[in-house]
């Protein structure tokens, strides 16, 4: 086992653990943390055995097992680039109407003279 | 009937003076000026020729700023028409009469200016050539066909403001609206209004290069809701 294995599945556990630690502080969903918990684990079993990325190839169509590591990959962050959008633009109408409403109040209690 | 002029306002101490006196001179009393978290003296000097203002912490856009302006002349004032008019100078107190005359006679619940129907406005010719193209884009969009689809100068009866929801903070509310005035089956006429294009309202307004960018907040945003 090479170097770089070891340090993947090293970080993989870490990260497992920093869903866990997170979502026993409840600031990650339970729906959150086995999403990720999936994610790190098909990281972690395709790091200890490289011949499954393979086997994903021959099953996908795709040229290499890397190949279909970066197209995942690249399909995940889409994903996660999508649903930050989503949140980020949630967050983004609660400030709208935060201020909107704190304009309104400030108003009423201090009516024109 | 009770009309209400609603302008919202961002840093437009230099301007906003001069258009409130020409509203008033035109007759127009009733006047809220919803300054959109200016760091100037927007406010203030908004105060000083007596008009009522709505002060937002932070700027939000003009899309925030008029709902904002809507909900509150809807729960202190519930008028029965409020109309919408900038605070750059580009707009002219004169046209408000033709436009709240179709919802006044009960021809219509929206009506919207529109700087091609009239001769006076001497428009630049990229803006021309962009308004043109965000016609065509409103018609696809949308699919509704109106002349002039970014004009901020319009008049609202209470059924249309009651109505309408604006949920985009932008100048992309625009684009919103027409969509509300479709899903809602509103009875809209288009009035002629004239726009006028002073450096400093060409400088201050919607750069050429940001309608791209406008179209695409407004698909966002759509897609996001």
């Amino acid at each position: 086992m090479s170097l770089l294995t070891l340090l993947i599945l090293a970080f993989t556990l870490f990260a497992a653990s920093r869903a866990v630690l997170r979502w026993r502080d409840k600031e990650l969903a339970l729906s959150g943390m086995l999403f990720w918990l999936v994610i790190w684990t098909v990281v972690f079993v395709v790091a200890l055995f490289p011949s499954t990325s393979s086997q994903l190839a021959t099953l996908t169509g795709v040229g290499r097992g890397v190949d279909v590591a970066f197209f995942g990959a690249i399909v995940l962050l889409f994903y996660l680039i999508f649903r930050l959008y989503i949140k980020l633009d949630h967050v983004d109408r609660d400030v709208t109407e935060l201020v909107i409403k704190l304009a309104q109040e400030k108003a009423v209690k201090q009516p024109p003279s | 009937m009770l009309v209400y002029i609603l302008i919202p306002a961002f840093n437009e101490e230099s301007h906003l003076g001069a258009v409130i006196d020409g509203l008033r001179a035109a007759g127009w009393q009733r006047l809220l000026v919803v300054n959109d978290g200016s760091r100037d003296q927007t406010s203030a000097v908004a105060r000083a020729r007596g008009a009522e203002t709505l002060d937002l912490l932070i700027n939000r856009g003009q899309g925030a700023a008029l709902r904002a302006g809507m909900a509150y002349l809807k729960q202190q004032y519930d008028p029965d028409i409020i109309v919408t008019f900038d605070a750059d100078g580009q707009h002219d107190p004169a046209d408000i009469a033709n436009l709240v005359a179709p919802i006044q006679l009960g021809r219509a619940e929206i009506t919207l200016g529109s700087r091609f129907l009239s001769k006076r406005s001497d428009i630049p010719w990229p803006r021309y050539a962009l308004l043109k193209l965000g016609v065509f884009f409103t018609m696809i969009a949308s699919d509704i066909y109106l002349t002039d689809t970014h004009n901020g100068l319009r008049a609202l009866s209470r059924t249309a403001y009651q109505r309408i929801v604006l949920t985009q903070r932008g100048m992309e509310h625009a684009s919103e609206l027409i969509d509300e005035i479709k899903r809602r089956r509103l009875r809209v006429v288009e009035i002629p209004t004239t726009v006028y294009y002073s450096q400093y309202a060409r400088d201050k307004g919607q750069p050429s290069s940001g309608f791209a960018r406008l179209a695409l907040k407004y698909l966002l945003g759509k897609l996001a809701r």
